[in-house]
């Protein structure tokens, strides 16, 4: 019976072979794996290779939440993979594109499985497919034999010859593909050992083995069993080395063999994970607090690695997907959950006029509930190493609790000044009060609220710099009142759910496709290849910082202002072509051939 | 005063360091051209180590050759009691013994695979490299064994012996003799445990590992 | 495989002169043709296909290198002003192998941002990970600059034994297997001490680095500036012989560059528009780097949606 790709799960080390802290060097199918354990005992199984050089991920570090790379320092978060820190620009967020290339990966009988394709099928199950209990495998020591796996199946026949007690006894044998399982009767007792293949390369198969343990097994007779069937293996394997049936040695020179490449819709599948609603409360007037934590032991780490000021994308009960700021620190536990896993807080204010997402959180979420949600994600963040005054108005206030309680924790200056309509309004009052330096402003006109700012501002320390989340006019306030007393923009941090590079003066443009005979609006917070793809434009990128050129597409007309290191000067001066990801318009209109 | 002559990238000048660096003792370091200078057959060289090979150890004018008999030396002069080189148990003596002469066997193997491939030495590689991965398979199955019945060192005790820093060079630097440690899992583990080890300094093409769990949570 | 002018018709180096005995005859490999070579008592170099002494390859000595060909070089012998300079020191810092392409090699010697992860202590250190903008410029006999690049070195030289620095460094590329990296000298505010990078490619696969200093140090000995320079290149090997695939690609997407990277994307750009093949690596569906030239033709070019 032909089994589909996608249900091929293959065991690719020992649960006992990922220890804390350690990364693991493994190979399926001739794809090069990086196995690591993060600190709460999830596993990754990633290619092992970094996404910007190519080195191996197994000569980098486990930090425990994170694999770094030894060659530039990148950081890797666990669970999806998600580069969080490029050292060499350490202030700004790293593309959501760079990720380690991640694979499905489970845990069962003592093993480690990875399946390279999107999965839908399950890791061979012994107590459905032989009838074997699960919590009686014990995995003894595997073996690396140098020829495929169909003929190390064959040879693995002859195990019972090489075990010195076993000798001629009567072994009743069972099989299904990439797994072989021995029984016999031994003083009396029924023993069992399953074979579980793992095809690393096409001449290198490893051999797992399971041990069925009775009850009545101790601790002395196990490591007995560990001797004799390390033992036995080391005399078959010599046996068929000695026949020429197996290679001694590692054949020299192995080729590298890229992982398959993602399928389409898998990437934005994986990037979402069901989550519950612990706890919800009111938070204030309006504002509903949410806690959540992952639902599935397999996304237990999900939401333990973020920087304060990240958001996660929310399905909400109308099947929407919305953007919440966490006001949660990175490993907090939600009391309310009971099961000890990092989870996170969300603010939610019903906005009436919105287009219901909002109201659908209100109505429609709680305490039990469950929801797919996205891993956080950082586009707003503490830039540097310098100090912070935080400025919030009304539900904006809720990336920046999140840092204050961090700058706090790491005894760094900073201050988060509020911006309420009333004391009813106030939301997260438990969390505030824990501030040293939090400061409310209740019920200010627009005015008074511009006093306030420009005190603030133009009082603000050379060591530190502005942090800004609220409504657009608040936000445009604290841009412009920063420009007047003379704090530089690159000082002056805001959300505005774009990366990398700065949009804080950008202005919108427009855009003409001349071959579809389309014109499209570039607002100030969206870059031409957002908009190019939202409107069903072939365009591919990969850096989205205009370094790499894959997003390049040929102007007709128009100036453009050019913010790439692509292109070299004169290409620059052509004005033929412009990098999407970055690149903008210094005349209102360009015309592009697409 | 400890005076190492002494070659950046040799593995088994290494091992010197980095056991001077964890027991704490201040040193002179000599550096000599192992490649391509052959400084280690001048005859300044040749004067203290006839065979021409590094490292060597001057202690105040005691001379002495052999990175394995250095570092049972420094053990015994200068940490007796630490359990480095354990002479008052006769087995665990012996077993360290039985792996100090095992990391002999990686110089000509590993370490010669290692000299072909970056500095060009002209010998049998394929040879070399057959032998260290027979030696890598021995050391791998003592570790499997010894993580579950022991403390995860070549010998039988709860804490690592000079054998243990004396195998350590050439096997971490096998990538650059052109082998990998792929099939070895048990000693890539124990690799990362003699990092762990306080005083674990690093050489050229040897990198740092995170602390041990218990420091936790970046 | 047939390999390409741009490649085959080019001079590679062999050895560091200095290192080479007279009378002694090496066999090394270049583009994956074994040839034999040696230098007569004068140091004048001949060399030939390995045990065919009758075909002669040619060669010839210049910065402290022999050098051998194989095809028929077109283009002059690339400049080095400082070697012409009286007061520089000009000292080989030996010859090391590593199984990875000459043009990873290469990129590797072109970038900063890996200081602080595997020249800890010697180049840089952690937290000082920030590689500020700097500017990419081909000037028009070809050669390939970075300029105004500034990183923190806690140990930038032999000779800066103590305390670190902003050091400022210039990177050049003259021929795809050859590049220069300029950095401060502390004594001469003005001049800038030059380590070239001389790429023997043995195999797409495998390469030897020889270093030569043209330095203006004085303090130091030849011996440490040789030591020091080995201790980082040993620091590298272990880094570039982790590199799968060990060829370089071209192809965007295949690696993911960001900013600090300007540099080396502009290389592998440089390399695809003189249509480099040798030493890169080739995938299914690979695609050359897209070129501003190719975008100016609108009719060649693919509109979207």
């Amino acid at each position: 019976m032909a089994v589909s790709r996608a249900e091929q799960w293959f065991p690719v080390a020992t649960a006992t072979d990922l220890v804390p802290r350690h990364v693991f060097q493994g190979e399926l199918n001739d794809v090069e794996l990086a196995l690591w354990r993060d600190d709460d005992g999830c596993v990754n199984a990633w290619e092992n290779r970094c996404m910007h050089r190519s080195v191996r991920l197994s000569l980098g570090v486990n930090t425990g939440r994170r694999l770094r790379c030894q060659y530039h320092g990148w950081q890797y978060r666990s669970g999806d993979g998600q580069c969080v820190v490029v050292p060499a620009a350490s202030q700004t967020p790293p593309p959501a594109s760079v990720s380690a290339r991640t694979f499905a990966v489970a845990e069962q009988h003592g093993l480690i499985w990875a399946n390279l394709y999107e999965p839908t099928g399950t890791p061979l199950n012994l107590s459905e497919h032989w009838q074997i209990q699960d919590d009686s495998q014990h995995p003894l020591r595997s073996f690396v034999l140098h020829g495929d796996a169909a003929s190390v199946t064959d040879m693995l026949l002859e195990y019972q010859h090489c075990d010195g007690q076993l000798g001629a006894s009567a072994v009743s044998t069972q099989s299904t593909p990439g797994a072989l399982s021995l029984s016999w009767t031994e003083d009396g007792q029924a023993q069992r050992v399953v074979f579980m293949l793992q095809p690393a390369r096409r001449h290198k198969t490893i051999v797992h083995t399971l041990l069925t343990v009775p009850p009545t097994m101790n601790e002395q007779q196990l490591a007995r069993w560990e001797l004799r069937h390390n033992q036995t293996m080391n005399r078959l394997r010599q046996r068929l080395v000695e026949s020429g049936r197996l290679s001694h040695m590692p054949v020299p020179g192995q080729e590298f063999v890229p992982a398959p490449p993602r399928e389409s819709t898998s990437r934005a599948r994986a990037r979402m994970f069901e989550a519950r609603v612990t706890r919800r409360y009111d938070a204030a007037e309006g504002i509903v607090a949410f806690e959540l934590e992952p639902e599935n032991e397999a996304d237990v780490g999900a939401l333990a690695d973020f920087m304060p000021g990240a958001h996660i994308d929310v399905t909400t009960p109308a099947d929407s997907v919305r953007q919440y700021s966490i006001v949660s620190l990175p490993g907090e536990t939600n009391a309310s959950g009971g099961r000890n896993v990092p989870g996170i807080t969300l603010g939610v204010k019903r906005e009436e006029d919105s287009r219901g997402g909002s109201i659908a959180m209100h109505d429609g979420m709680h305490a039990g509930h469950r929801c797919r949600i996205s891993r956080p994600k950082n586009h707003f963040r503490i830039a540097n190493n310098r100090g912070a005054l935080m400025l919030a108005g009304g539900i904006g206030m809720t990336p920046l609790v999140s840092m204050a309680q961090y700058m706090q924790a790491a005894e760094r200056n900073y201050a988060l000044h509020y911006f309420v309509r009333s004391e009813a309004h106030v939301a997260f009052v438990e969390r505030l009060e824990r501030l040293a330096h939090y400061m409310p402003h209740i019920g200010l006109s627009p005015q008074d609220t511009e006093a306030q700012l420009k005190i603030l501002l133009a009082a603000l320390d050379d060591n530190s710099d502005v942090y800004v989340c609220g409504p657009r006019p608040f936000l445009d306030a604290v841009v412009n009142i920063a420009e007047q007393v003379g704090v530089s923009n690159d000082r002056v941090h805001f959300e505005l759910f774009s990366n990398t590079i700065s949009h804080a003066n950008d202005e919108a443009f427009r855009v003409r496709l001349a071959r579809s005979d389309k014109e499209l609006e570039v607002p100030a917070n969206q870059s031409l290849a957002d908009v190019l793809i939202d409107h069903g434009c072939a365009i591919e990128t990969s850096c989205e910082q205009g370094v790499c050129g894959t997003c390049m597409v040929p102007v007709l007309e128009g100036e453009v202002e050019h913010r790439d290191v692509y292109l070299s000067a004169d290409e620059k001066q052509a004005n033929s072509c412009m990098q999407s990801c970055v690149s903008r318009a210094k005349s209102s209109l360009l015309i592009l051939d697409l | 005063m400890l005076t190492l002559y002494d070659y950046e990238l040799s593995g088994n000048c290494y091992k010197i360091r980095l056991f001077l660096n964890i027991l704490e003792l201040p040193y002179e370091r000599r550096e000599i051209e192992f490649f391509p200078g052959q400084e280690h057959k001048s005859e300044e060289m040749l004067a203290l180590n006839p065979l021409g090979q590094l490292p060597v150890l001057d202690d105040n004018g005691f001379i002495l050759r052999d990175a394995q008999a250095i570092l049972t030396y420094l053990a015994q002069q200068y940490a007796p009691d630490s359990g480095w080189y354990p002479v008052t148990d006769a087995r665990r003596l012996a077993e360290t013994n039985m792996w100090l002469a095992f990391a002999n066997e990686l110089t000509t193997t590993s370490s010669a695979a290692r000299l072909h491939e970056v500095f060009g030495y002209e010998l049998d590689v394929d040879k070399a490299r057959s032998g260290a991965y027979e030696l890598f398979q021995i050391l791998d199955e003592r570790l499997w064994f010894s993580e579950r019945r022991a403390g995860g060192w070549l010998g039988s005790g709860a804490e690592p012996t000079v054998a243990d820093l004396a195998c350590f060079p050439y096997i971490i630097l096998a990538d650059e003799g052109g082998m990998s440690l792929v099939d070895f899992p048990a000693l890539r583990r124990w690799n990362d445990r003699i990092k762990r080890i306080p005083g674990f300094v690093v050489m050229a093409g040897v990198f740092n590992t995170s602390p041990g769990c218990e420091c936790a949570c970046a | 495989m047939r390999i390409e002018s741009v490649i085959w018709d080019e001079w590679y180096p062999v050895a560091i002169a200095d290192d080479l005995q007279p009378g002694r005859t090496c066999k090394t490999q270049l583009l994956g043709h074994g040839i034999e070579y040696g230098c007569d008592s004068e140091g004048k170099l001949t060399a030939w296909h390995a045990g065919k002494p009758e075909q002669q390859c040619r060669t010839q000595t210049r910065y402290l290198t022999h050098w051998v060909s194989l095809g028929d070089p077109q283009e002059p012998f690339f400049e080095v002003p400082e070697d012409a300079e009286p007061d520089r020191r000009i000292v080989g810092s030996g010859s090391m192998s590593v199984h990875v392409s000459g043009l990873r090699a290469i990129e590797n010697f072109l970038d900063m941002a890996h200081f602080p992860f595997v020249h800890d202590g010697y180049l840089g250190a952690e937290p000082y990970t920030d590689v500020e903008p700097y500017t990419v410029t081909t000037e028009a006999n070809g050669d390939l600059y970075a300029r105004d690049c500034r990183f923190f070195q806690p140990r930038g030289a032999a000779s800066a034994e103590d305390g670190g620095g902003d050091m400022e460094y210039v990177y050049r590329v003259v021929r795809p297997f050859v590049a220069f990296l300029y950095k401060t000298n502390p004594v001469y505010p003005d001049r800038m001490d030059a380590i070239g990078l001389f790429v023997q490619p043995v195999s797409e696969e495998h390469c030897i680095a020889h270093t030569v200093l043209f330095y203006l140090d004085n303090d130091t000995e030849d011996h440490g500036l040789r030591l020091f320079q080995q201790t980082i290149f040993g620091q590298d090997l272990m880094i570039l012989s982790n590199e799968i695939p060990r060829t370089l690609p071209l192809n965007p997407g295949f690696e993911m560059p960001v900013r600090a990277d300007a540099m080396s994307m502009a290389y592998r750009r440089w390399l695809s528009d003189r249509g480099v093949n040798y030493g890169t690596y080739r995938d299914q569906g690979s695609q050359p780097l897209p070129s501003a030239r190719s975008m100016s033709r609108p009719a060649a070019s693919q509109g979207g949606a």
